[in-house]
């Protein structure tokens, strides 16, 4: 695969990880109508470190560490899905499955989609 | 400049699914309260304000009797729209997926009491508009992904460039 296809890759997972971060700051958007997605307590830390572990994925240019973030993600999706209607002890709704489910599927794609080799220099 | 733009409208339409899921609360969707609220209630009123005929027929005896099933149903469509819509995957898809839920949403209030009706023609507007410009490509994954999935030439990386 080419070089530039492979750095815009890990360029799409820093803004998938920057743009994950900034999703904490509804947290503080004030009255709650528009908050255009509701994270707070245990789902807004969540959130927190698993942008993180995308952008250090990013950074370090390592792919597993995506896909361990886009897992991560999904499974906090599923689990908000369960917890949202009994005790919610995550704190989100379901504009947080909605959230984590698109980091998730974004990270997790951009961790295991197989990249074909380059072809060989003549 | 147009990319930046196309990518900003992609997020805000994929934020207006995001948002619109919190009211949706599983399992009875506001079908368990009385009055019935929620999604329930939306859904009800393609009945009692009926814009079109098979399709009031059709909410009152095939989606209000199985509502536990078209609930979850309806919360799967508006999370994954959502989700897709987000990261720009897959955006062709989930723009014609969009513009079906558009306008099952303007089938069931369009004539409700205080309902703005151009609500539910720029929902459907901005889905064409989505499909259109095959707006994935402009700072989303399918911009990303579709050089890799052409060089794979696998029947999922075909699948993926026809529906990105």
């Amino acid at each position: 695969m080419d070089s530039v296809t492979v750095e815009r890759l890990y360029r799409s997972a820093l803004v998938l990880g920057a743009g994950a971060l900034a999703c904490g700051l509804f947290t503080f958007v004030e009255p709650i109508q528009y908050r255009l997605v509701r994270v707070h307590g245990w789902s807004l830390a969540v959130l927190l470190v698993l942008a993180g572990v995308a952008i250090a994925g990013g950074l370090l240019r390592r792919r597993p560490v995506l896909a361990v973030a886009g897992a991560g993600f999904l499974a906090a999706a599923v689990l908000q899905l369960i917890v949202w209607s009994g005790s919610n002890w995550l704190g989100g709704d379901g504009s947080t499955v909605s959230l984590f489910g698109g980091f998730g599927l974004g990270l997790l794609t951009l961790g295991l989609v197989p990249l074909p080799d380059a072809p060989p220099d003549r | 400049m147009s990319r930046a733009l196309v990518a900003v409208t992609r997020v805000t339409v994929a934020f207006l699914w995001i948002q619109n899921t919190y009211w949706k609360v599983p399992p009875h969707f506001g079908a368990d309260r009385t009055p019935p609220d929620g999604l329930y209630r939306f859904t009800r009123d393609a009945v009692d304000y009926p814009v079109f005929g098979p399709y009031r027929w059709f909410v009152e005896h095939v989606v209000l009797p199985n509502f536990g099933v078209f609930g979850w149903l309806v919360l799967f469509v508006e999370l994954s729209l959502g989700a897709f819509l987000l990261v720009g995957l897959a955006v062709r898809l989930w723009a014609v997926v969009g513009l079906g839920q558009s306008l099952a949403i303007t089938l069931s209030v369009l004539k409700a009491p205080n309902e703005w009706h151009w609500s539910y023609y720029l929902m459907i507007v901005l889905h064409v508009l989505l499909f259109a410009v095959a707006a994935g490509r402009a700072g989303g994954l399918d911009g990303v992904l579709r050089p890799v999935w052409a060089a794979s030439g696998g029947r999922l990386a075909r699948l993926l460039l026809w529906v990105s």
